[in-house]
């Protein structure tokens, strides 16, 4: 029995400490911006008005957006930089005088790139009325976790970064700003034709991004069949976390591959390229967007000079849009934006449209309004499908100097580049 | 093919056989699984990271990273440890504290030096190496000499000397060396400084091996580490070793025959493997258990 | 420090005092609280720390009991989420059903993990349950044809009672979670106070003697594990039914390590430790979310200067009784109180 009541006891404790958290909920929503770390000042000012609950009003108050992204913990370095990202967009807006004459304000989240935490942080978003709208979470399974949050209490949802195929399936609130896997094995497709190799390796993630890109590659391989050039001679796939890679590298060498494809992130794919080159100088190494950024280079040092890679998003682009972007995040980050960050702004940026196509902030009303999104981000034009994919064109980059340098004119959307091989 | 699959790992286990001796050291003396090693290795290696970013050349980093890390190891055991034995508190509020100061390490770490990897100075260069039709990098070659001749100097000291002699005494049987003149506390703080030391040493290779210094790289290899002391028996120093190399060349031979997705896994079935057939480790002693 | 303690044995002592009046109000303070609190995020918490609380009275088996501690226990978490999630998802099975298969999935994870080490000593259950943590996390991201690989399950059904399907948002998961919790602790208490239980606690002060006494230790250890297995698979499937949503990355090493702290932080072998560790413990980094990076940081220390001035845990130093005794037998007097080294021995 006194078991019994120890553990009732127990369960006590435990609800009063929870009712203390209740009541801390009420208050601003806990990871309420403190103006991000590179120095970025909030427009819109702290005022607390608009946490009341006005509903995401339009009757003067402020818009509130939320962002949830890693700001502890391993991948922190994304959370952290898609913020600074999201806060130029926001304040870009405020500084022309807001949308339809309201504020904008962001207050952001952190879920350290866990399901477990990224669904209590989901949870309490949409139980907070003054959020119009999400944007953000890192990795696929993450957001999908999140996602089935968001979807079922209807706030619209843009990802920036997440390539889980099913991730928009899951229902009308999901929207992604972040090339689908099939546009990344297309590309991939492409540049090896335009380099003229001939025997292809493959080294991804054994994650839902690395097999599905690996999958949609020998797919399209097959339905092209002799109406093209090259041939997979070799797909691996690595462990989340693995540093040392020459018993791949062992492998693919004797394969005897010319060229070898990874879609992984610049922490892994970095080490692979290294290693790869003190045995093989003239191997060439094709990388996807997720490997655009300045630590990349940084990582990879010498050895990363001839990688070629396609993105939806440069930030040497002669765009005007992208110029002022890069520049601004720059000063506030003290980096250039990686592709991730570029996609998570212009998600700001069709979500601030939706509001201002609507005349609301209603959560609903959002809704209503971003299938019909159309302007030109800096991730290239902006438009989402029936399903909330957006469809990226990519542009091809190759380091040269340290640098990435465009090479114009390679890449061509899907279709274009089927019709031109004369398949389907 | 094969051959070179197998020296590919055996490179790789001088990777773990270094972080393995630092578990082995400690547990050998306190029969405690530090779970702390992972992290003060990460530790070490963004010590070394730290003066080379300085732009004060690689040696005053080695040395630096070593000192650091040794003072470290050697606190950690001083204001968390050494209260702890003095109240005879159970081992496992031991091992729980020192997962403590994992996470403390790990984080501060993440907080100072952000979560982005960071490049580190290759250690040698002098161009690929042809060994029995297989070439292997200087890195390679350069990482196991150096390892090699560590971990000889390091059984020389436990095995030959005096102050080595004094750990094995207190290993043994601690009340017995403490009455025989041996100055066992002493020894401990020894012990954890060498541990730290080999943390650093391994941080500090391990980096200029992969070229890579970032703030959780202590989980992985820990855990790695953990694994090879375990397999070779915890406790002896060339079992540490040869643990790590059965893991390295298993872990190569899975990558080659099964594919990079079963690399890990395959370490942790031969270790299971090992674990079911000897209890206690290749080398390891049986426990006699008194009735 | 001491006397801080001995305050804080004294509180409990007289809130036990007052159980009659007490006990009934609190629970039905609990039944009510998702119609009291509006927050849906407080709800959700609350079904976390439920989760939390089976997962850490499950490893309190192993740990509290036995005496051996395990670093993979995500592993039988992640089998039973695993187990439930995909007969719902992939052939459309009702939750209450994926619910056994789900509770049935942890035990043949506990029955391998116990064949396993039947024969080890104590001190390597840890590494044997790390690497069978890392070889289930490889089967479920290699067996692409059933466990849809690194893509994760998706879709995975909700509960319908009768026609009302529960969701986290209608408190149905809370009330689920209650009832969930309170068959883990019966099943914990149960254990403590059986024959069973008894040969446990033996196995964990003597192995040998125990085995002198005629007490199967094999067959008692591989039971103990295969029930806790079976209670962290409960968890598992009422996670997976949650979420809707399961990666083998939901399950890592890091839930493996929380649940291990829980339990310590609890005190092994309380069962209101548990339930009052996972509490804090899983409240903590919400709570504290303004420490933001610190926190971590902060739950180190906390780790740290329990094991220091409380190592026996929260709450480990309160079951004043060993065990019950069989009818009939009384409990000699002793007036330093024999039950509290029983206690101090536990931790």
């Amino acid at each position: 029995m006194k078991k019994v009541f120890s553990v009732v006891l127990a369960m006590a404790m435990m609800f009063t400490l929870m009712a203390g958290c209740g009541d801390k909920k009420d208050e601003p929503a806990g990871g309420e911006t403190k103006k991000s770390e590179a120095g970025e000042t909030k427009a819109a000012g702290d005022s607390k008005d608009g946490e009341t609950k006005a509903a995401g009003s339009s009757d003067g108050g402020e818009i509130t957006l939320a962002f949830v992204g890693p700001q502890t913990g391993d991948n922190a370095e994304y959370g952290k930089s898609m913020k600074v990202a999201i806060q130029i967009a926001i304040d870009e807006w405020n500084e022309k005088g807001g949308v339809n004459g309201q504020q904008i304000k962001l207050v952001d989240y952190d879920d350290a790139n866990t399901s477990e935490q990224a669904a209590s942080v989901a949870q309490k978003i949409v139980g907070d009325d003054s959020i119009s709208a999400v944007i953000g979470h890192f990795s696929s399974g993450v957001a999908m976790t999140a996602s089935e949050v968001y979807e079922e209490s209807g706030i619209a949802y843009i990802s920036g970064s997440a390539a889980h195929v099913d991730l928009t399936k899951i229902g009308d609130c999901i929207y992604r700003n972040n090339s689908v896997y099939a546009t990344d094995a297309n590309t991939m497709l492409q540049i090896v034709q335009h380099l003229g190799l001939k025997k292809i390796g493959i080294l991804n993630p054994n994650s839902d991004a690395g097999v599905a890109v690996t999958t949609e590659i020998q797919n399209m391989m097959e339905a092209y069949g002799d109406k093209y050039s090259a041939e997979l001679v070799l797909a691996e796939l690595y462990e989340d976390g693995t540093v040392d890679f020459s018993a791949t590298v062992s492998k693919f060498e004797e394969a005897g591959v010319d060229c070898v494809y990874s879609s992984g992130a610049y922490a892994q794919t970095a080490p692979f390229i290294k290693q790869y080159r003190e045995k093989n100088k003239d191997v060439q190494f094709i990388m996807s967007a997720a490997c655009f950024s300045q630590e990349f280079l940084e990582l990879a040092g010498a050895d990363a000079e001839g990688v070629v890679l396609g993105t939806s998003f440069f930030y040497e682009s002669s765009d005007e849009a992208v110029k002022s972007f890069t520049e601004k995040f720059n000063a506030a980050y003290g980096s250039n934006p990686s592709t991730f960050c570029g996609q998570v702004y212009d998600a700001t940026y069709a979500i601030l449209y939706a509001i201002e196509k609507g005349g609301s902030a209603d959560r609903a009303d959002i809704l209503a309004n971003l299938p019909s999104t159309d302007f030109q981000g800096v991730t290239g034009k902006i438009t989402f499908d029936e399903e909330g994919n957006c469809p990226k064109q990519q542009v091809l980059l190759k380091v040269e100097g340290g640098k990435y340098v465009e090479i114009p004119d390679v890449l061509k959307s899907q279709t274009d580049y089927e019709k031109e091989l004369g398949v389907q | 093919m094969i051959l070179e699959q197998v020296l590919n790992g055996v490179m790789l286990g001088m990777v773990y056989a270094l972080i393995a001796v630092g578990y082995s050291l400690v547990f050998g003396i306190l029969k405690l699984l530090n779970m702390a090693h992972g992290s003060i290795y990460a530790f070490g290696a963004h010590m070394a990271l730290f003066i080379v970013s300085m732009q004060f050349g690689l040696l005053p980093a080695f040395l630096f990273a070593i000192l650091t890390t040794g003072i470290i190891s050697v606190l950690m055991d001083r204001i968390i440890l050494a209260p702890l034995r003095a109240k005879n508190a159970p081992n496992i509020t031991a091992l729980i504290s020192v997962m403590g100061v994992s996470y403390i390490i790990q984080n501060m770490m993440m907080i100072i030096f952000d979560s982005t990897k960071k490049t580190f100075p290759k250690l040698f260069d002098f161009g690929n190496v042809v060994f029995l039709g297989v070439t292997l990098t200087s890195t390679q070659i350069a990482m196991f000499l150096i390892a090699l001749t560590f971990l000889v100097l390091l059984t020389i000291v436990v095995n030959y000397t005096k102050v080595g002699l004094a750990m094995r005494a207190s290993r043994e049987n601690a009340r017995a060396a403490n009455m025989m003149g041996i100055d066992v506390r002493g020894i401990v703080t020894f012990t954890f400084f060498i541990s730290g030391m080999c943390a650093a040493v391994a941080g500090v290779l391990v980096s200029g091996y992969y070229q890579m210094v970032y703030s959780t790289m202590g989980t992985e290899a820990g855990l790695k580490g953990f694994s090879a002391a375990v397999l070779g028996g915890i406790g002896v120093l060339h079992g540490s070793v040869v643990g790590g190399i059965i893991i390295g060349v298993a872990e190569a031979l899975a990558v080659t025959y099964l594919g990079g997705s079963f690399r890990s896994a395959t370490a942790y079935i031969v270790l299971f493997i090992v674990l079911l057939i000897r209890p206690s480790g290749l080398f390891g002693k049986d426990n006699i258990v008194k009735v | 420090m001491g006397k801080l303690s001995s305050v804080y044995d004294s509180f409990v002592d007289f809130i036990l005092k007052h159980k009659k009046i007490v006990l009934p109000v609190f629970l039905v303070l609990l039944a009510v609280v998702p119609l009291v609190i509006k927050s849906q995020y407080v709800v959700r918490v609350f079904c976390l720390i439920g989760i939390y609380c089976i997962l850490t009275l499950s490893l309190n088996l192993i740990a509290g009991y036995m005496g051996q501690s395990s670093m993979g226990h995500a592993a039988l978490y992640m089998m039973g989420a695993y187990f439930s999630g995909l007969l719902g998802a992939k052939l459309g099975w009702p939750f209450w059903i994926t619910l056994i298969f789900g509770i049935l999935g942890g035990a043949l994870g506990g029955l391998i993990l116990g064949f396993a080490t039947m024969k080890l000593s104590a001190g390597y259950l840890s590494v044997i349950t790390l690497a069978f943590g890392e070889v289930v996390e490889m089967v479920v991201l290699n067996w692409n044809s059933v466990t849809n690989g690194p893509l994760g399950v998706r879709g995975i059904p909700r509960p319908n009672l009768f026609g009302w399907e529960l969701t986290p948002t209608n408190g149905g998961f809370y009330w689920l979670m209650l009832v969930l919790v309170v068959i883990a602790v019966l099943v914990s208490l149960s254990v403590v106070n059986s024959k069973f239980g008894r040969a446990v606690r033996a196995i964990k002060e003597d192995e040998l003697a125990a085995k002198l006494m005629g007490v199967h230790t094999a067959a008692y250890k591989v039971q103990t594990i295969v029930l806790s297995g079976a209670m962290a698979g409960m968890a598992g499937a009422f996670y997976a039914s949650m979420n809707r949503y399961i990666d083998a990355a939901t399950f890592s090493f890091d839930i493996s390590m929380t649940i291990l702290c829980i339990v310590i932080f609890g005190g092994m072998g309380s069962i209101p430790g548990m339930i009052v560790g996972s509490a804090l413990l899983i409240s903590f980094p919400e709570v504290l979310r303004s420490l933001a990076d610190y926190r971590f940081v902060v739950y180190g220390l906390l780790l740290i200067l329990m094991m220091r001035f409380r190592p026996q845990g929260l709450l480990g130093g309160l079951s004043r009784r060993p065990y019950k005794l069989p009818a009939g037998v009384s409990r000699p007097e002793k007036p330093d109180g024999g039950g509290t080294e029983e206690g101090k021995k536990v931790s």
